[in-house]
């Protein structure tokens, strides 16, 4: 046990190392420069002298390795841009990336697991058929467009939501005003992630209900739905599992679409804005910051599927 | 409201004379006169200025709101109502006015200005504004900690007395007093002096203390900032009670919150007017302001070297057309550098240079460029071949671009457009001034004085132009403080640039915003017109 746990660390630790390299790499090889370093007034004097003062003059490697000699004490360094310590800005942009990630995760695991579980039990039905086709048509929407589309309808035509933002600025931070913030943003972050949980339960059902001891169950003379709920659902949910276990970090960072349109503070917004800026140091920030999410959530998959199947040892 | 002795007291200290309600005349005045209401029958004329009211405009990202390292729009918008400079535009005219400087006086040399401070001022923490303010400011700004916007040409700054500073500078400079009013914001010295990058961070974020018209209430980062109504500010408490800056970085979003009535101003393309038109709580504002948009040819090129071509270039292009298709007619065709919105620098005799491909070819065949084959532009066997570059997302640029492009490829020339996000298009094309053709534009303080950007040398100058003749002009114009010689002299840059173009000005875009029917606001761009927030206000 011990073991698996020591080579779970080393493992978690080189995927870092190699997250943190090729992030670097990446950022040294893209075109521009620091936004900060483009500023026309800028003598060409004291932008020499600026990049001496932020260290963008000194090697790629030396400017690698005194991020990383940082990094592992803690110090993510400061922003370009800002100027404020990015642990601490990404630190704030913490609560709404977990309430908005939250949000999403709860609307796909709530509506996208019954709704698969219920089309894969009536095959060829209507409400099969409905699920397949929305999931269709929610995977290939693209956010952007369907962000708008519902600030449209919902805050400019009917004047029933806010059309952006997380609480109205300048009034009382009440849940029931988060909550109608919330409302929009949550539906369009989860077109993507639902329909692919619905699917892939859907057809991890399917495939389930056709394994040899599921026949078994029903020739003793079990009713579907205990067929269904003691005997299969429990092997069926696995692959949905590993599925929302890459979903959670896509929802943590990914959701810059819908933050933009959104006027959400989290950190996808947060690290496009960094992107733009060419704002090193905050890129990487975030980017570890994600990574130890996708590590910390593929482990915690890998113990919810020794808990669900106990077939499976945490190695 | 003003009472009758603080209008003496204004108008005691301020010589040039802008009080609250002198601007509301004006004001009055020119909303008459602008497009606003043709476009909209019926508009609010000037009523009664209510006291109170939120104003809720929209930023794309978190503000730095430090007056020493402002980088970007949304930071310079924000302390343009935190913070005062010596001088502020005219929100009229444009002409500097006296703002923490009451008056000023030029000495005979030029080289030296001496700024007579107001001693009415406190910072927002209570403490007095004095010249050691000033002093220290400009140079922390002259030691590179934040860019020096212009020239720099002051050498000293001396504090003959608490209330009177004295600039000494290394040549004469007519443009001092205009530059003091655009984003020299000065900032306390009791506050920030000695301080390192992170305390500044803490200033910047949590407690930025200015002397402008609103104050400081809260910055909730990635959401919004307010300000709250300084009650002690020198010209008077302002009308409005808060200034909220709303983080709303898409500009559709922007376009719907003004609609659903979530935020009072607005900028809009002109793509979007279509969107907000008829709505009887809203209005629209079209002003001109301080710019120019261009195409540049880098004229260290051998191609575009001879102004001949460069002027083939201007006459081979529709630019009408460009404006009523892509701007939807919200802009000028330009006649040169140097726009309308700069009033007396403005030489109104001039006309754009007008299309004319055949004058285009004629042109081009003086310098040796012929129809080849197939219509090919073609000398010594080579043809006339080269990248237009223009960066990504803006529909206005890119498709002025590709107008353009077709165009030229009318002629005969063979050209490819290239679109580059704008970080690296900013660094490898414009810094580095490595292009061929280029797609910019400048976006200027009130002053014409260009000799930065079209000068021999000058450091702003990525076409490398250069014409010792405009040179001598503008070097005067730059040093001479005497309006009508300098009014002479600027005439004359234009008409030289009309034979030796320094770049091929396309068009002067308007500003179009949408505002709450009941706001009031200084008739000129909002980067002047936030320099007068004080008087912006809500009508009963």
């Amino acid at each position: 046990m011990w073991r698996a746990i020591l080579r779970r660390v080393l493992h978690a630790l080189l995927v870092l190392l190699t997250v943190s390299l090729l992030t670097f790499g990446l950022i040294m090889a893209a075109p521009g420069g620091p936004s900060i370093l483009l500023d026309p007034d800028l003598s060409p004097a004291d932008r020499a002298r600026l990049r001496q003062e932020l260290g963008l003059d000194a090697p790629a490697h030396i400017q690698y390795l005194k991020w990383a000699g940082n990094a592992v004490r803690g110090d993510l360094g400061r922003s370009l841009v800002q100027k404020r310590r990015v642990a601490e800005m990404i630190g704030e942009r913490v609560p709404a990336t977990a309430v908005l990630a939250g949000a999403g995760l709860l609307l796909t695991l709530l509506a996208g697991i019954p709704l698969g579980v219920a089309a894969a039990t009536r095959p060829r039905s209507l409400l099969d058929h409905a699920a397949t086709i929305a999931s269709g048509v929610g995977v290939a929407i693209p956010g952007f467009w369907f962000g708008i589309m519902l600030i449209i309808l919902f805050a400019v035509w009917l004047h029933l939501l806010p059309s952006a933002g997380m609480y109205t600025p300048g009034g009382p931070q009440t849940l029931a005003d988060l909550l109608r913030h919330l409302v929009m943003p949550t539906l369009v972050l989860a077109t993507f992630s639902l329909p692919q949980v619905t699917l892939f339960a859907r057809a991890s059902v399917l495939e389930t209900l056709r394994q040899d001891y599921v026949r078994t169950a029903r020739a003793k003379g079990l009713d579907e739905r205990r067929v269904l709920f003691r005997h299969g659902l429990r092997n069926a949910l696995i692959p949905v599992l590993t599925v929302i276990g890459l979903l959670v970090p896509r929802l943590v960072g990914g959701a810059v679409i819908t933050e933009t349109v959104f006027a959400w503070p989290g950190m996808g917004r947060l690290s496009a804005d960094a992107a733009f800026g060419r704002d090193y140091p905050l890129i990487m920030g975030i980017t570890m910051v994600v990574s130890v999410v996708v590590i910390v959530s593929n482990l915690l998959t890998d113990i919810a599927y020794t808990v669900v199947d106990p077939r499976i040892r945490l190695e | 409201m003003q009472t009758e002795r603080d209008d003496e007291r204004e108008e005691k200290s301020q010589p040039f004379g802008v009080t609250r309600r002198g601007f509301l005349r004006a004001a009055a005045a020119a909303g008459a006169a602008t497009s606003c209401a043709a476009l909209w029958p019926g508009s609010a004329v000037a009523q009664q200025p209510r006291q109170g009211g939120a104003l809720r405009m929209a930023i794309i990202a978190d503000p730095v709101l430090n007056p020493i390292l402002t980088m970007g729009i949304q930071s310079t918008t924000i302390c343009k109502v935190l913070y005062s400079g010596l001088c502020r535009p005219d929100p009229v005219t444009l002409e500097p006015r006296p703002d923490l400087a009451k008056s000023w006086q030029v000495s005979r040399d030029g080289l030296t200005w001496t700024f007579m401070l107001r001693d009415n001022v406190t910072w927002h923490d209570g403490k007095p504004f004095t010249g050691e303010d000033v002093k220290w400011t400009l140079e922390e700004r002259a030691t590179g900690k934040g860019a020096w916007r212009g020239p720099r040409v002051v050498k000293t700054v001396e504090v003959v007395e608490p209330h009177v500073v004295r600039f000494h500078l290394t040549q004469p400079f007519a443009p001092l007093a205009v530059l003091m009013g655009f984003t020299q914001y000065i900032g306390p010295k009791h506050l920030l002096e000695g301080k390192d990058q992170a305390e500044f961070a803490e200033f910047n974020k949590k407690n930025p203390v200015g002397t402008g018209p609103f104050k400081m209430k809260e910055f909730v980062t990635g959401q919004h900032v307010t300000l709250q109504a300084n009650p002690d500010y020198f010209l008077g408490r302002p009308y409005l009670d808060t200034f909220v800056f709303k983080v709303v970085p898409d500009v559709n979003v922007q376009v719907a919150q003004i609609k659903t009535g979530e935020l009072d101003f607005a900028l809009i393309e002109p793509q979007n007017i279509a969107a907000v038109k008829g709505m009887p709580d809203l209005k629209l504002d079209v002003v001109d302001y301080v710019n120019h948009y261009y195409i540049a040819f880098q004229i260290k090129n051998p191609l575009f070297a001879d102004p001949r071509v460069r002027l083939a270039m201007i006459h081979a292009v529709d630019r009408q057309t460009i404006v009523e298709k892509v701007l939807l007619g919200y802009g000028t065709v330009a006649t040169g550098t140097i726009p309308p919105a700069l009033g007396w620098a403005y030489n109104s005799t001039l006309k754009p240079l007008p299309y004319d491909p055949q004058k285009a070819l004629a042109l081009l065949a003086e310098v040796g460029w012929k129809p080849g084959p197939g219509g090919v532009l073609m000398k010594d066997g080579k043809p006339f071949k080269f990248t237009l570059s223009v960066d990504k997302g803006n529909p206005a640029r890119e498709q002025t671009a590709t107008i353009a492009q077709q165009f030229y490829k009318r002629l005969g020339m063979d050209v490819t457009l290239e679109t580059m996000e704008w970080a690296a298009f900013a660094s490898k094309r414009w810094l580095a001034r490595d292009y061929e053709a280029m797609h910019m534009w400048w976006i200027t303080s009130p002053d014409p004085d260009q000799l930065d950007y079209y000068g021999t040398g000058g450091a702003n100058n990525h076409p490398n132009y250069s014409n010792p003749e405009i040179d001598k002009v503008l070097l005067e114009a730059q040093q001479i403080t005497d309006r009508d010689r300098r009014r002479q002299l600027y005439h004359r840059y234009q008409e030289l640039e009309m034979s030796d173009p320094p770049v091929a000005t396309l068009y002067y875009p308007k500003e179009i915003r949408v505002t709450n029917a009941k706001l009031v606001i200084p008739p000129v761009g909002y980067r002047d017109a936030l320099t007068n927030s004080e008087a912006w206000h809500y009508t009963t």
